[in-house]
């Protein structure tokens, strides 16, 4: 009885509070799928419990949401609050002198001592901090089907070439072996665990961070882009254009024995309400034991000359930043909280997996496309990597010597 | 000859089905219930139909957060729809006769660069069009995208109104002015009048083009005033798990409806309008 | 009288004002964007013809700008064909003219989001017409143009024609219900046959109406940017990829507003260069 009141004794004296003091937030994202709704409806909540009031301004798709983004600040409207993909593209836009700066914020909450040091570098312009990384996602991992791995009495491939012998009996039994979705992103998707598989940690790091073009033009990667083009030929007729999570029902559904993607994909499991390793499998790719190639998702919060935004920017950056909210967060995103120091025992056993190879150190911590490169060359690789893979023509040697000379013309 | 009617029949059925295709198909995909999508093809008809999908679609739908269907939308396309409309065919009419009927020195040097104007795709406006309206304090306003919609129909609308008034006998306006009547008289009480054909074209192309239009309205209106298809783009892309392809299709057409239902109900009209307007090209 | 031409000239002023700044300027604007370093802000500092050279190197340009060409003309010549071959079709008298009309013109309605969705999922191999044929017994039926990569660019002419085709037949319809009857008698009593006088004397006669035709499809096909991304998302690869996504992905997805401009420059000064000539010619000949 008493427990009730109080409750509700604490609910009216939030909403109290919250009238006080609503401060408004429009946030810009793009998470507008299952898991990634509910995962940023963890903020949301968390943040108009804590006196301010959360507006969603969900936009479909990256390019869409960062293009709203860019106009409103070109336009002078800036949101509070927008997300990013972690990478040379913050920074630039902090060179610009268009974000907040975040300092005090970062100080006071520990964020430095707490983050992996790639994560912080790409977080910074200039010594100060200027972004909240949310998420740590794994781009390497590879979801399958239960079903259909133990009705064929298989194990997740240690290497690719296991995993096309692999393909080829599934492809017997009825199923299709791989599934994608005919997206640009999808394929790159693929191409880094295939790569890293195939060219080994050190020249995946050689190639990504450094951006060395003889390792580029190296037998490692044409060893990848031929794995590519026979992974090809293992996919479905209805590939065109379709969604990562449209595509992941294949797996779910125990149509198609596996998909590669980052853990983002547990999301849908989740909001499936489906249990890893028990309804469906998860596996680090092949050949990439050891290795975790890092896709970070951040808020980056536009300057503003309104002093009231600027309470609402810090206040809603203690928020993502507070390892709790983190955590749970996280909990639906599928992803580990940025933060190392999160409590991560509620994650489930894929992500506890994960934690275990960051926890190995900056050697195991691999950059993703958006770590590694601007968005320019990203881009120039993507097109690369989706002409070569939709492409009956294009032989490996002549991709790799593509590859070879868009990362020799990348900025270093 | 009975033969050779009978296959210009079966060629004209044959055309409406293929015409019909699409639309057949989202409307029985909204019918049936998830169950009966996850297992039958897209071409069987519904088995039992039930509008559960358009309820779910118009009630209760989720964009992002927030679960309140596509009705929000409609509102806002709807008042983004009646004055943009309205201002940009009075906008071309008036065009339409300045430039045809009062052959102002330089109206073919306008009107080619209008017509050019029509072909500026607009990813290339975007950016400067952003500026440009923040610098008027329009961004993000309901003004701000009915201007946009005004502006980017002003080539095609004044087109059609030039092409028609250019097809009126001369001695029309000669014998007003005559009389004495001025511009807007004549505008008002000989020319509009005269006009109903062209206007009801006029009126049905920016009805269905404002009304379908989503990237504008994604750039300019702002959230407050998002329009009906960014929220669809949104419901359709809000998957909880698997895709309700029902609830997406009743969206769908939901959002379509309106200028749908304007083309049914006035497709006699366009055509005639056609007649009485583009015929002198 | 004076005063009223001083009306005509006010009215137009704002038009005048809107064509100058809004169409003009801006694109004056994307081609000295064009000449500099941009990337995610623009930056005014001139930079020669690096960006024209980059794009002229890149193959998804090439195949982009080929497929503009072979989109825009296979667009503009179907859609006028099958218009045309509609609007005579339903001159000849038919009953239910009024619902073959209304079936054939409501597509205009839709947008092309719609379309785009609506067609992707009919030629789509997996649910779409080659699932369905597969089940009615012939297990060997391929249809998946949109699946191929030297095929995807004909589904999206297919919807576009599918799109715009009902458009050319009102038009066409309102210009052969105004060929005067007496050609018709007088060719009946010569006994020329009837294809012979749609060829030789009706379209002839319908050419201006061509020409706003082919208006109104060269800039559907400049705007046919939400078909693009709706139905094949530019793929497989980039082989349905079109000028208008070229630039959209640059500006926004590639924070590359440089290469953005010069490709939007190319793209606009060829759509000009093959019609701005014969428009004016046309302009000029019906102003007198």
């Amino acid at each position: 009885m008493s427990r009730t009141r109080s409750a509700l004794l604490g609910l009216a004296m939030s909403m109290a509070a919250s009238a006080a003091s609503a401060q408004p937030a429009d946030v810009i994202h793009w998470w507008t799928s299952g898991g990634e709704s509910k995962a940023v409806g963890v903020f949301a909540a968390e943040y108009n419990k804590r006196g301010g009031t959360w507006i969603d301004n969900a936009v479909v798709g990256g390019p869409a949401a960062r293009a709203a983004s860019m106009n409103r600040i070109a336009g002078g409207n800036p949101p509070v609050a927008t997300m990013w993909n972690v990478g040379v593209a913050v920074r630039q836009l902090a060179e610009q002198g268009l974000l907040t700066n975040l300092d005090d914020v970062a100080k006071a909450g520990n964020w430095v001592a707490n983050l992996p040091p790639l994560i912080v570098k790409n977080i910074s312009y200039d010594g100060h901090i200027v972004a909240v990384p949310v998420d740590l996602h794994g781009g390497n991992w590879m979801f399958y089907s239960k079903k259909i791995y133990d009705e064929l009495k298989l194990q997740p491939a240690k290497d690719w070439d296991e995993f096309l012998a692999q393909a080829e009996k599934i492809k017997a039994a009825g199923y299709t072996p791989l599934a994608i979705g005919g997206q640009p992103f999808q394929e790159v998707w693929l191409w880094m665990p295939v790569l890293l598989g195939s060219t080994g940690k050190e020249n995946f790091k050689k190639i990504y961070a450094d951006h060395d073009a003889t390792v580029a033009a190296g037998p490692g990667v044409k060893k990848a882009f031929e794995v590519m083009a026979k992974l090809r030929q293992y996919t479905d007729a209805g590939r065109p254009n379709r969604k990562w999570n449209d595509t992941l029902l294949l797996v779910q559904n125990n149509k198609a024995a596996s998909q590669f993607l980052g853990d983002w994909g547990k999301g849908e499991f989740a909001a499936a309400g489906l249990k890893p390793m028990v309804d469906y499998g998860c596996a680090i790719a092949p050949g990439n034991q050891g290795a975790y190639i890092m896709n970070v998702d951040v808020f980056a919060f536009p300057k503003n000359s309104k002093p009231e935004v600027l309470a609402a920017q810090k206040k809603l950056a203690e928020v993502m930043m507070d390892p709790a909210t983190q955590a749970q967060f996280n909990l639906f995103k599928g992803a580990l909280p940025a933060r190392l120091d999160a409590n991560i025992s509620a994650l489930d056993v894929c992500a506890q997996a994960g934690k275990q190879i960051i926890d190995g150190g900056p050697a195991n911590q691999m950059p993703n496309t958006a770590l590694a490169f601007s968005s320019d060359v990203d881009g120039q690789i993507t097109d690369l990597i989706t002409s070569y893979f939709n492409s009956t023509t294009m032989t490996a040697e002549a991709a790799t010597a593509a590859f070879a000379k868009i990362i020799a013309n990348a900025d270093k | 000859m009975k033969a050779a009617r009978i296959g210009l029949y079966a060629f004209l059925l044959g055309a409406a089905l293929f015409f019909s295709i699409p639309l057949l198909i989202v409307v029985m995909t909204s019918l049936k219930p998830m169950t009966e999508i996850r297992t039958g093809s897209i071409f069987a008809l519904p088995l039992a139909p039930n509008f559960d999908a358009w309820v779910k679609a118009w009630m209760s739908a989720c964009t992002g957060l927030a679960c309140e269907g596509i009705r929000v939308g409609f509102w806002n396309s709807f008042r983004i729809l009646v004055p943009s409309v309205a201002l940009s065919v009075m906008a071309g009419a008036l065009n339409g006769y300045a430039l045809a009927q009062w052959k102002p020195p330089g109206a073919n040097a306008l009107l080619t660069a209008l017509m050019l104007g029509a072909f500026i795709p607009y990813q290339v406006i975007l950016y400067p069009m952003v500026k440009i309206l923040s610098n008027i304090g329009l961004y993000n306003s309901l003004p701000g995208i009915i201007a946009v919609h005004i502006i980017f129909g002003l080539p095609v609308m004044t087109l059609i109104f030039r092409n028609f008034y250019a097809g009126l006998p001369d001695e029309l306006l000669k014998a007003a002015r005559v009389d004495g009547a001025g511009f807007w008289r004549i505008f008002f009480e000989i020319m509009l009048p005269l006009s109903i054909n062209i206007l009801i074209v006029a009126v049905i192309l920016q009805v269905t083009g404002i009304w379908n239009d989503y990237l504008l309205g994604l750039i300019f209106a702002g959230r407050d005033n998002a329009p009906m298809t960014v929220q669809l783009n949104l419901i359709v892309n809000t998957s909880m798990g698997e895709q309700e392809h029902n609830v997406n299709m009743a969206a769908t057409l939901l959002t379509a409806l309106p200028p749908l239902l304007v083309y049914f109900a006035s497709g006699r009209y366009f055509v005639r309008g056609i007649t009485a307007g583009a015929v002198k090209g | 009288m004076r005063i009223s031409g001083l009306a005509a000239r006010l009215v137009l002023s704002p038009t005048v004002l809107v064509t100058v700044v809004c169409f003009y300027g801006c694109a004056v604007w994307t081609a000295y964007i064009s000449f500099t370093k941009s990337s995610f802000i623009p930056n005014y500092t001139f930079n020669g013809l690096a960006q024209y050279e980059r794009l002229f190197a890149t193959p998804r340009w090439g195949v982009a700008y080929t497929n503009m060409f072979i989109f825009g003309v296979l667009l503009v010549v179907g859609a006028l064909a099958v218009g045309l071959l509609l609007a005579i079709m339903i001159d000849r008298n038919v009953r239910g003219e009024g619902f073959f009309r209304t079936v054939m013109l409501y597509p205009l309605s839709m947008s092309f989001i719609v379309t785009g969705l609506a067609w992707q999922w009919v030629l789509s191999p997996s649910i779409g017409v080659q699932h369905f044929v597969r089940d009615l017994g012939f297990p060997n039926f391929t249809f998946d143009w949109i699946a191929q990569q030297d095929r995807a660019i004909y589904t999206l002419v297919f919807a576009g024609v599918w799109h715009q085709a009902g458009l050319i037949m009102a038009i066409m319809l309102a210009g052969l219900r105004g060929v005067d009857r007496d050609i018709w008698r007088a060719t009946k009593v010569e006994g020329i046959p009837t294809w012979r006088v749609y060829l030789g004397i009706v379209l002839p006669m319908l050419r201006p109406l061509v020409v706003t035709c082919v208006v109104l499809l060269s800039v559907a096909v400049v705007k046919s940017y939400d078909l693009v991304v709706a139905m094949t998302g530019g793929g497989p690869g980039f082989a349905s990829d079109l000028p208008g996504k070229f630039v959209v992905d640059f500006s926004f997805e590639r924070a590359n507003i440089g290469q953005a401009s010069a490709a939007a420059v190319v793209m606009l000064g060829s759509v000009f260069a093959a019609l701005a000539p014969y428009f004016y010619v046309e302009l000029r000949k019906r102003g007198q």
